[in-house]
C-alpha cells in the first residue's frame, strides 16, 4: 500500500477538512462502509458532523488506533484517558459528540459519551440542572405523575 | 416539585447555547440508551420532566433495584415491570437485603420472565444468617433467558431437570446447592451453556460437583475455604475451550475426563489435589498459568505440550524452577515466557540458595521459538534467580524482548541502587555476548 493509500481526507459539514491514517478513521463502521463501496474517493464528506466535533472524534480514534496496534499501554490509562476526554465537555458538546458517534457508528465512543451523560444524571435534580428540561406539564398534570410513581420521588 | 423556569423553544436551533434543553432532541434509542446507565429510580422520576419524557422510562430495557432504600422494594420492582412497554427486558438487577423483601421473589422473576428479559442478576445478602429458595418452578420452561446470575444467600433446589433452553452465562456466587441432584438437574437443563462460573464458600452443600456439559466452553472454578475435605470437582465439558481453577485448597481431587479443545488454562494453588495429573488434562492449550509448586502436583512423565506458546509461572511457590525446567523441556513451540511473583504474600517459600539444576541439554524453544521473556517482581539479589534469568538471555537465541522488572528500593537502602545497577548490567553482557537480537527493558516498579 502506497503512503497516499494510507491517508484519508474527511471533510466535515463546515468544510474544514482532516488529513487522518486510514486505520484511525475505519473505527467509524460507517466510513468503513463508505471505503468498502468505494463510492467515494479519499475525500469523505461527513455531512452531519462540524469540524469542532469531528475534531474531537479523531482524537478520539487516533488515542484507540494507537492502542489497538501496540500493547504498551495499558487499558487502565486508556480508560482514564476516556473519564478525562469527557470529563469537561458541556452538555451541547456531548450531544454533539453522541449524534457523531451514532451516525459514524463507533459503538465505544457512542457508549462512553452516553455513560458521560448518564454519569451528569445520577439523580431527578441533576437532570434538571445539567439537560435544562423544560418542563411542560400544567402543575395538575406533574402532580397526578408524581402521584403514580410515588416511591420514585421520596428522598 | 419545583417548576422549572421556562425556556424559549424557537432558541433550539442553536446547539450551541448552553442554557437549553437539547439532550431532549435526541432520537428515542439514543435516550434510551443513556437512560439504562441511570438508576432506575431516576429514570422513572424522568416522568416527570416534560411531555417527551413520560413514558420514556417504560421503554427503558436495563432496569436495576435494590432493597435497601425503599420499604416498598416489592410492589415498586412489580408496578414498574407491570407498565413496562419494551419488547424484550435487556437486564433485571434486583438487590435485597431484608428476608421480608424476598416474599414476592417467584412473582417479581414470573413478571420478568413475561417480559422476554435476557439477564438476570439476583443478588442477595441477608444480614442475618439464612437463605431464599430459587423459585425453581420459573426454570422449567424458559425460551429467553440468556444470562443468570445469582449471589449469595440463595438455595438452588432443583428435584427435577429444569429447561433454560438460551441459557448461555450462568454466574454461581457463594450460593447454596440442596443435593447433589439439584447440579445436575440445573447443568442438564442448559443445552447451550458456554460459561460457567462458580465461586463457593466454607459450607459443604455437595460432596462431589459434577459438570457435565457438552456445550461448554468457558469454566472458572473459585473455592474459598481452608480446611480440608474429601470430595471434588469431576469436568466433563468436551467443547472447553477456557479453563480456571484456583484455590481448591480444601478439595480432594479435581479430574477433568475430557477437554481435547482446550486453548487457554489457569491452574492456580490447587495445594491438596496430589494424586492426580491435571496438567495431564491440558495437553491441547496455547497458553497456560501455573500457580503451583511441582511438590503439589503431580508432574506426567512423557507429556509434551505441542501447541504450548504461552507460559506464566509463579515464582512464589517452592521448587517452582524444577516445574519451570520441565515445562522448558516439555514445550518445544514456546514463545511466550512470564515469570511472576504475586504482588501480596512476597516472603517466598523458598530456601535462600537453591541450586537449580539447568536443563540437560538447552530445550527446543529456547533454540528455536522463545521470543519474548517478561520476569515482573525479579530479585536481582538472589544468585539462584540470576542463574535462571541468565541461562535463559544466554539461551534464547531467537529472543526478540526481554524484561524485567523489580521491586522498589527502599530510601534508607539506597546504597544498593548500585549493586542493582552492576546485576542488571551483567544481564546486559550476557544479552550482547547471545546471538540473538534481543531488546532488554529494565523497569523498577
Amino acid at each position: 500500500m502506497s503512503k497516499s493509500e494510507k491517508k484519508i481526507v474527511l471533510k466535515s459539514l463546515d468544510n474544514e477538512a482532516f488529513e487522518v491514517e486510514k486505520a484511525v478513521a475505519l473505527q467509524s463502521q460507517t466510513i468503513w462502509v463508505m471505503c468498502e463501496d468505494k463510492c467515494v474517493g479519499n475525500e469523505i464528506p461527513l455531512e452531519n458532523v462540524t469540524g469542532q466535533i469531528l475534531a474531537k472524534v479523531i482524537d478520539y480514534c487516533k488515542k484507540h488506533a494507537v492502542v489497538d496496534g501496540d500493547g504498551d499501554e495499558s487499558s487502565e490509562e486508556l480508560k482514564n484517558w476516556d473519564t478525562e476526554f469527557t470529563k469537561n465537555m458541556d452538555q451541547s458538546t456531548l450531544f454533539n459528540m453522541i449524534l457523531a458517534a451514532n451516525y459514524l457508528n463507533i459503538k465505544s465512543l457512542l457508549n462512553l459519551t452516553c455513560q458521560a451523560v448518564a454519569d451528569k444524571t445520577k439523580t431527578i435534580d441533576e437532570f434538571h440542572t445539567f439537560l435544562n428540561i423544560e418542563n411542560n406539564f400544567t402543575p395538575e398534570e406533574e402532580a397526578q405523575i408524581c402521584q403514580e410513581n410515588l416511591w420514585a420521588f421520596d428522598d | 416539585m419545583e417548576q422549572q423556569c421556562k425556556i424559549g423553544g424557537e432558541s433550539l436551533r442553536n446547539r450551541n447555547s448552553v442554557n437549553e434543553d437539547i439532550i431532549s432532541e435526541l432520537p428515542e434509542a439514543l435516550l434510551l440508551q443513556i437512560l439504562s446507565s441511570v438508576p432506575t429510580e431516576t429514570v422513572i422520576a424522568t416522568s416527570v420532566l416534560s411531555k417527551r419524557w413520560r413514558s420514556l422510562w417504560k421503554m427503558v430495557p436495563n432496569l436495576k433495584f435494590d432493597s435497601y432504600y425503599h420499604h416498598t422494594f416489592s410492589e415498586n420492582v412489580y408496578r414498574c415491570l407491570i407498565l413496562h412497554k419494551a419488547p424484550f427486558l435487556e437486564s433485571l438487577r434486583l438487590k435485597i437485603k431484608h428476608k421480608a423483601d424476598t416474599f414476592d421473589l417467584g412473582i417479581l422473576i414470573g413478571a420478568a420472565f413475561a417480559h422476554h428479559v435476557r439477564k438476570l442478576v439476583l443478588n442477595i445478602q441477608f444480614y442475618e444468617d439464612n437463605y431464599v429458595r430459587f423459585p425453581r418452578v420459573l426454570c422449567s420452561c424458559n425460551n429467553t433467558l440468556e444470562f443468570l446470575i445469582v449471589k449469595f444467600c440463595v438455595l438452588l433446589d432443583f428435584p427435577y431437570r429444569v429447561c433454560l433452553a438460551s441459557l448461555k452465562k450462568l454466574h454461581l456466587h457463594f450460593v447454596l446447592f440442596n443435593d447433589d441432584a439439584s447440579v445436575c438437574n440445573l447443568l442438564c437443563g442448559c443445552p447451550n451453556l458456554e460459561d460457567l462460573v462458580i465461586y463457593r464458600g466454607c459450607y459443604v452443600d455437595v460432596e462431589t460437583f459434577t459438570i457435565v456439559v457438552p456445550s461448554l466452553q468457558r469454566l472458572t472454578i473459585y473455592e474459598d475455604k481452608e480446611e480440608e475435605r474429601d470430595g471434588g470437582f469431576v469436568i466433563n465439558a468436551p467443547s472447553l475451550k477456557y479453563l480456571s481453577i484456583n484455590t481448591l485448597y480444601g478439595l480432594g481431587f479435581c479430574l477433568i475426563e475430557n477437554a481435547p479443545e482446550l486453548v487457554e488454562a489457569e491452574i492456580h494453588d490447587v495445594s491438596n489435589i496430589t494424586n492426580e495429573k491435571i496438567l495431564e488434562s491440558l495437553t491441547s492449550v496455547k497458553s497456560i498459568s501455573l500457580h503451583l509448586s511441582p511438590l503439589e502436583i503431580k508432574y506426567p512423565t512423557g507429556i509434551i505440550f505441542c501447541q504450548l506458546l504461552s507460559l506464566e509461572l509463579c515464582t512464589g511457590k517452592i521448587e517452582w524452577w524444577n516445574l519451570l525446567t520441565r515445562m522448558l523441556d516439555s514445550s518445544p513451540k514456546l514463545q511466550n515466557l512470564k515469570l511472576s511473583e504475586p504482588c501480596f504474600g512476597s516472603n517466598k517459600d523458598c530456601p535462600v540458595g537453591w541450586k537449580w539444576s539447568q536443563p540437560k541439554c538447552v530445550p527446543e524453544c529456547l533454540l528455536y521459538h522463545l521470543e519474548s521473556f517478561v520476569w515482573t517482581r525479579y530479585e536481582w539479589q538472589r544468585d539462584d534467580e540470576n542463574e535462571v534469568a541468565t541461562y535463559i538471555l544466554k539461551n534464547a537465541r531467537r529472543l526478540k524482548k526481554a524484561s524485567f522488572s523489580t521491586k522498589p528500593i527502599e530510601a534508607e537502602e539506597i546504597e544498593k541502587l548500585e549493586t542493582r545497577r552492576v546485576m542488571l548490567n551483567e544481564l546486559a553482557s550476557v544479552v550482547r555476548a547471545s546471538s540473538n537480537s534481543c531488546h532488554l527493558v529494565f523497569k523498577s516498579e
